[in-house]
């Protein structure tokens, strides 16, 4: 009886253990879900970004010197992107840099006499690659400030609660990663 | 005592909440030509349709073609054997794919047809009788060289008769490759950024912030578990 009694009250005491284990993994892990999949869709805003880089460069090429620096520029732009490794905060200050140094591009381009007698090009210059540029900068903006929101929120409950964070951290729930 | 813990267990489910996550798309199928540069006339995209027509008539399979500005970076024919799978063209379809803005192309055969055609078939027809014209820019010129070209060589692999005759008039080409297209772009304002550009589509995520506080079934666990506490000490205690 005596022995029933501990092993019930053992029992017990495991199960909220338990209990409260599960709830913090289940309850982490969700949360982390959001926030990577919110990662993701900031991801395919800076593919888009990266691919309105290189058409950018397509028509660029055509009509400016192989050395030119403006290319160079946006040229290591389009490179950051391209990077398998890189990190949310490298993408999102690459984007911000391609948003000058493509505009100075475009700029110099249709300064460009071939430019001029290309209507084609002349075209993709003035009007799609511009339209082009602004509309991944407005998309990726978008996507940035839901990702800050989100992320924001979810970094200061993970601090906040130290104890179940941690427990979910054995796990492989961790803090997010941040723009900055 | 027995009971409490069962209870206990049972209401350790209440814990449980679930969890729920998109793709870059290509463009949709949507007849023989998918044009998203708006610069194929109507007569064009008619006797491309017409053409399919013909030939799925004749040896079953039928003629694709799809048009853009750019591919953002993709090799055209990486893009192209993606396209081929996901509209889901048959064995005997070939897919001439345009990228304007790049100066690219690639024409895609599917397998039965690529086995039935002599081995460098494809890329002798593209070499004479499109990269020419596409170069020159003269668009229409070169789909109406190629394709019905392709066609007919098609039908010849598989031993079937095919009827060309009629289509992509000198008339219609014309007004193809002397149409004020890029002027009309300008002046149309309309762009969509989606179908210029690779031809991928983004759905933008929304935030929904996560409530704060307990869940019911936290604060009915708690409560039960209140209960079991409240009554083993009590029962302690009579004993």
């Amino acid at each position: 009886m005596k022995t029933e009694k501990i092993i019930s009250w053992v029992l017990l005491v495991v199960m909220i253990i338990g209990a409260l284990l599960f709830g913090a993994y289940r309850g982490w892990t969700g949360e982390y879900a959001d926030v990577t999949k919110a990662a993701a869709s900031l991801r395919e805003a800076y593919t888009a970004r990266m691919e309105t880089a290189y058409n950018v460069l397509t028509v660029a090429k055509r009509h400016l010197p192989a050395g030119s620096e403006k290319i160079a520029a946006v040229s290591g732009d389009h490179a950051a992107f391209s990077g398998r490794q890189a990190s949310l905060a490298d993408l999102h200050r690459a984007s911000e840099k391609l948003t000058a140094d493509a505009a100075e591009l475009i700029a110099e381009l249709r300064g460009q006499e071939s430019l001029r007698a290309d209507e084609r090009d002349s075209m993709y210059a003035s009007q799609l690659l511009p339209q082009m540029l602004d509309s991944t900068e407005n998309l990726v903006r978008a996507e940035e400030k839901v990702y800050s929101e989100m992320t924001g929120d979810y970094n200061a409950r993970f601090d906040k609660y130290r104890i179940s964070s941690f427990l979910a951290g054995l796990f492989g729930v961790s803090r997010a990663e941040t723009l900055d | 005592m027995k009971k409490h813990i069962v209870c206990v267990i049972l209401l350790s489910l209440l814990l449980f909440r679930a969890v729920s996550c998109q793709a870059i798309t290509y463009p949709e199928k949507g007849g023989c030509l998918v044009d998203s540069t708006g610069l194929i006339t109507g007569e064009i995209r008619r006797d491309i349709d017409t053409l399919s027509e013909r030939t799925e008539a004749s040896y079953g399979g039928r003629a694709y073609v799809y048009v853009t500005h750019f591919l953002g970076g993709t090799p055209v024919h990486e893009f192209a054997r993606e396209l081929f799978d996901r509209w889901q063209l048959t064995d005997q379809d070939y897919l001439l794919v345009m990228v304007m803005g790049e100066e690219t192309s690639a024409l895609l055969l599917g397998k039965k047809l690529s086995s039935a055609l002599p081995g460098e078939t494809a890329d002798n027809v593209m070499s004479r009788y499109f990269r020419p014209d596409f170069q020159r820019r003269e668009y229409g010129q070169a789909v109406a060289s190629v394709l019905p070209e392709m066609s007919r060589q098609a039908a010849r692999a598989f031993r079937k008769e095919l009827d060309v005759s009629g289509l992509f008039s000198a008339q219609a080409v014309q007004a193809q490759d002397s149409a004020d297209g890029w002027s009309d772009f300008i002046t149309s304002g309309y762009v969509n950024w989606l179908d210029y550009g690779t031809g991928s589509q983004h759905t933008q995520h929304e935030y929904k912030p996560r409530n704060e506080g307990f869940h019911t079934g936290t604060i009915v666990f708690l409560a039960v578990l209140a209960w079991v506490l409240f009554r083993l000490v009590r029962n302690k205690r009579r004993r």
